[in-house]
């Protein structure tokens, strides 16, 4: 049972719009729908959306950054969390309220994993589509050296070995 | 074609990109074709990308400063800005007066030569090849050797710090100025005559690619893109950052949103800088260029998170740090404005001509090193 | 929009014209030409124009201002610089490097090591013709090439120059100047353990191994029919900071500050070079960490691990941590 969403704009007069915004997943849409929509805050503008690995709070942490063009006020930050663990990393997608979050919220399931329930388009958007990690998350081990080559600089093989890094199968191929 | 109902061609996908001149680096387009025209277009980004986010988060704040510069390499000046901006927004750190002033002499100086390249290319884009961005190049030359003059680079400037500015503005270099400002009305009218009425430019570029103005707010597009959709949103009105409330300048919008008023806005915010420009090298008011209580070495931000943004010249650069205290950034973002500005590319490139699309491009003046990070 | 169809075309091409025209006249020339004929014509750089780094020395080469403090290893964003402090036979620390290796290769000339130096030692050259016919090696600069005078930072830098020279206190070197010699070369003086070290990225150097030093002038006698212990050496003074040099090492630093306060035996555990890499000279730190308004122990960079472990050991035993 959510309380009724105009207790969200007395919440946040009283920090003078300028305050962070808390929310369950579950919600996540009508609060949203709701600050867009809502004459007094009129948060048409999603100027940012990002996501923060709290890796000791074990939580994956999106925030939007609202601004309203009508109104000139902001910021509210909108914040989600989910689980850090991968397949419960999921929260439903804000792109069909604001359209800006579109790439921005592909870019943080590219980079930390998080799936949006509703995207029209989720597919990594910096990385290349075959890569399998989330680069961005606190625990990612990164491969001793992507762009090896056969050069006189032969030390980079055996130090990769040593420290239990990868390198990429074709590399090691190319070397024999 | 299939208006005539006689003729029905089956669709064509083109790679347009990742190594083609028109696409203002390493960027690439999945252009769906009927015919000539554009039925779908697919943004395909990221071959640039380094993580310059991760790597922030692996060094000190002060580490992060000349890597701003790499994002968006026309406008290092502004990239420093928005991320000494971010920090002293968490730390509470005063700027001094002087040096809020070399700030936006720096950011206008940037914003000229920045849109005065954006519509160089963008006119290359229409086949006026190389001319006009010669004549913009030209003029750049101006402002390059004044950034190399105060902060050791022409284009890597690293010049802001937290609490300032690294080093200060002399006579020579504040005479060095002025010259530039006074000279680039004269600039801008010689290019206006060169280009603004040409024929061909207007059939190339009036009514095409035209973005509305409520998909421009609901898709968080900004700067002059924004603008020229009508869109009457300026952050150094908005946010009044730094000293701005004290010029006097207008935020010139747009009416139809295409790529003709993307064209014009530009020029009529360098007209628009030129005046901040004039305002700011006369008022400057001499003190220390940097805050005394600012530290280089072992410089910590207290625990919290903070949102910076400034009004870069390609729309609303801002950055999202969260701090834990300690020495590096636990979370530094950026919210790059030609990226997100990308998200309206299909909308605006939509039924037009695939000649269009890279007009279309070059009117939302992306830079790859931003879009990627 | 003009009446005339192509009347705008027609303008543009005036203004070219005028343009091509007026181009070959010299009284506009400077203003249109960015060009210069390199090499044959060099354009003059700004002063503050920066490529890659350079240490600064005064008067001989042995006099570098460099003290190995390590600053700007820490603070370099890419990571291109390693030092490795001068030892001698005993490992106590010289305060100058035996080892300074830039890569340029990596070096993304923004200066902050320049910036951040506490001794004005490490400055920015102008020289920007580097280019070497290798990817490694040739592109490493080493300590030898590294060492410009500091005449010639008057002749690329002159304002600057003299603007340091003024504000520069004079830095008291640790032992007795050595001899004049030849510079050592690179392969002389890094093994191949610590060239790999340093590639491997971890940074271990040679000579932190137990120190064999013997305490000098201080020894301790228990006076018979009393409980405390009493100082029979006549060199520790009751007041000021005898520690306070550079040249000593740490176990007989902390022998003289044995029975003092809490603050000095903590300035007596910092490397003694009032270097502020910590943001404080040794005095403010110790200070600082002794009254708890710092609780970081691992500033003070120059004095590396044993400064580390000696200022933990001390703020546990007094329960600060």
């Amino acid at each position: 049972m959510i309380p009724p969403l105009e207790q969200v704009r007395e919440m946040l007069s009283a920090g003078a719009a300028k305050s962070s915004l808390l929310v369950e997943r579950e919600e996540a849409v009508a609060v949203a729908q709701f600050l867009k929509t809502d004459p007094q805050l009129q948060l048409d503008f999603c100027s940012c959306v990002t996501a923060v690995d709290y890796i000791k709070q074990d939580c994956i942490e999106v925030v939007y950054h609202l601004y309203s063009v009508a109104l000139k006020h902001g910021p509210v930050a909108l914040k989600v969390r989910a689980p850090r663990a991968l397949e419960q990393c999921r929260m439903p997608s804000l792109t069909p309220v604001w359209r800006g979050c579109e790439y921005q919220e592909r870019e943080a399931f590219d980079l930390y994993g998080v799936k949006f329930d509703g995207h029209p388009d989720l597919r990594r958007i910096l990385m290349w589509d075959e890569f399998v990690d989330h680069p961005m998350r606190k625990d990612y081990v990164p491969p001793m050296d992507y762009e090896w080559e056969p050069t006189p600089h032969a030390e980079t093989l055996a130090r990769a070995k040593q420290t239990g890094g990868t390198v990429p199968a074709s590399a090691l191929e190319a070397k024999k | 074609m299939s208006a005539t109902g006689i003729i029905q061609t089956q669709t064509l996908e083109v790679s347009l990109g990742p190594q083609h001149p028109s696409t203002h680096g390493v960027f690439r387009m999945d252009v769906v074709l009927d015919g000539e025209y554009v039925v779908k277009l697919k943004p395909v980004m990221g071959y640039l990308h380094r993580n310059h986010e991760q790597l922030a988060e692996k060094m000190t704040w002060l580490g992060s400063m000349p890597y701003t510069d790499r994002l968006d390499y026309f406008c290092s000046m502004t990239n420093n800005w928005a991320y000494a901006l971010a920090v002293e927004k968490m730390t509470g750190l005063k700027v001094p007066e002087r040096a809020e002033y070399i700030r936006v002499i720096m950011a206008e100086l940037t914003r000229l030569l920045n849109h005065s390249c954006a519509i160089g290319f963008l006119l290359s884009d229409c086949g006026a090849w190389f001319t006009p961005v010669l004549y913009a190049l030209r003029e750049r030359e101006w402002i390059l050797d004044f950034f190399e003059t105060v902060s050791g680079a022409r284009m890597m400037c690293n010049y802001m710090r937290f609490g300032g500015v690294r080093v200060d503005l002399d006579d020579a270099s504040l005479a060095m100025a002025r010259n530039i400002v006074a000279r680039w009305p004269a600039f801008l009218d010689e290019f206006e005559k060169l280009m603004t009425e040409n024929e061909v430019l207007l059939a190339r570029t009036q009514r095409v690619g035209i973005l509305s103005r409520n998909l421009a707010i609901n898709a968080s597009v900004s700067g002059p893109v924004a603008r020229a959709s009508g869109v009457e949103y300026d952050i150094r009105k908005v946010d009044k950052y730094g000293v701005y409330d004290r010029f006097d300048f207008g935020v010139p919008v747009g009416e139809a949103g295409d790529t003709f008023d993307r064209y014009m806005i530009r020029i009529l915010e360098m007209r628009e800088a030129v005046k901040i420009l004039e305002q700011a090298l006369r008022d400057i008011p001499a003190g220390p260029f940097i805050a005394p209580e600012a530290k280089l070495r072992n410089f910590k931000v207290p625990a919290g998170d903070g949102y910076g943004r400034i009004e870069a010249p390609k729309g609303e650069l801002g950055f999202y740090l969260v701090s834990e205290g300690g020495a590096k950034p636990y979370r530094y973002h950026v919210r790059p404005p030609s990226f997100i500005n990308l998200t309206i590319l299909e909308d605006m490139c939509l039924g037009q001509k695939v000649a269009d699309t890279v007009i279309i491009l070059g009117s939302v003046d992306i830079v790859l090193g931003e879009v990627d990070r | 929009m003009s009446n005339l169809l192509g009347k705008g075309m027609i303008d543009g091409l005036v203004v070219t014209a005028k343009n091509f025209v007026t181009s070959y006249f010299d009284g506009n020339r400077k203003d249109r030409l960015f060009t210069y004929q390199y090499p044959e014509e060099r354009m003059k750089l700004p002063e503050n124009s920066r490529t890659f780094p350079f240490l600064v020395y005064d008067g001989t080469p042995d006099q570098m201002r460099c003290t190995a403090c390590k600053v700007c290893e820490t603070e370099c964003p890419p990571q291109c610089i390693y030092i490795v402090m001068e030892r001698d036979a005993n490992g106590k620390p010289l305060l100058r490097p035996r080892v300074f290796d830039i890569d340029i290769s990596v070096c993304m000339q923004c200066g902050i090591c320049a910036e951040v130096c506490p001794t004005n030692a490490i400055k920015m050259d102008c020289d920007f013709e580097r280019s070497a016919h290798g990817r490694f090696e040739t592109l490493l600069s080493h300590l030898p090439e590294l060492l410009k005078s500091n005449d010639y930072y008057h002749q690329i830098k002159s304002a600057e120059a003299t603007r340091v020279d003024a504000t520069r206190k004079p830095v008291k070197k640790a032992a007795a100047p050595a001899p004049v010699k030849p510079m050592p070369t690179p392969a002389d003086i890094l093994t191949e353990d610590e060239r790999s070290a340093w590639q491997r990225g971890c940074q271990s150097e040679i000579g932190t191994g137990p120190i064999v030093w013997p305490p000098p002038v201080v020894v301790k006698k228990k006076v018979a029919g009393t409980n405390t212990e009493q100082n029979v050496s006549a060199a520790p003074l009751p007041t000021g900071t005898p520690w306070h040099d550079s040249g000593i090492d740490i176990a007989a630093r902390m022998e003289l500050a044995k029975d003092r306060s809490l603050a000095d035996k903590l300035m007596a555990a910092m490397a003694q070079l009032d270097c502020q890499a910590c943001g404080y000279d040794c005095r403010g730190y110790a200070d600082a960490l002794a009254s708890g308004t710092n609780s970081d122990f691992t500033l003070c960079t120059p004095g590396e691990e044993e400064t580390k472990n000696m200022l933990e050991k001390l703020l546990k035993e007094a329960g600060k941590l």
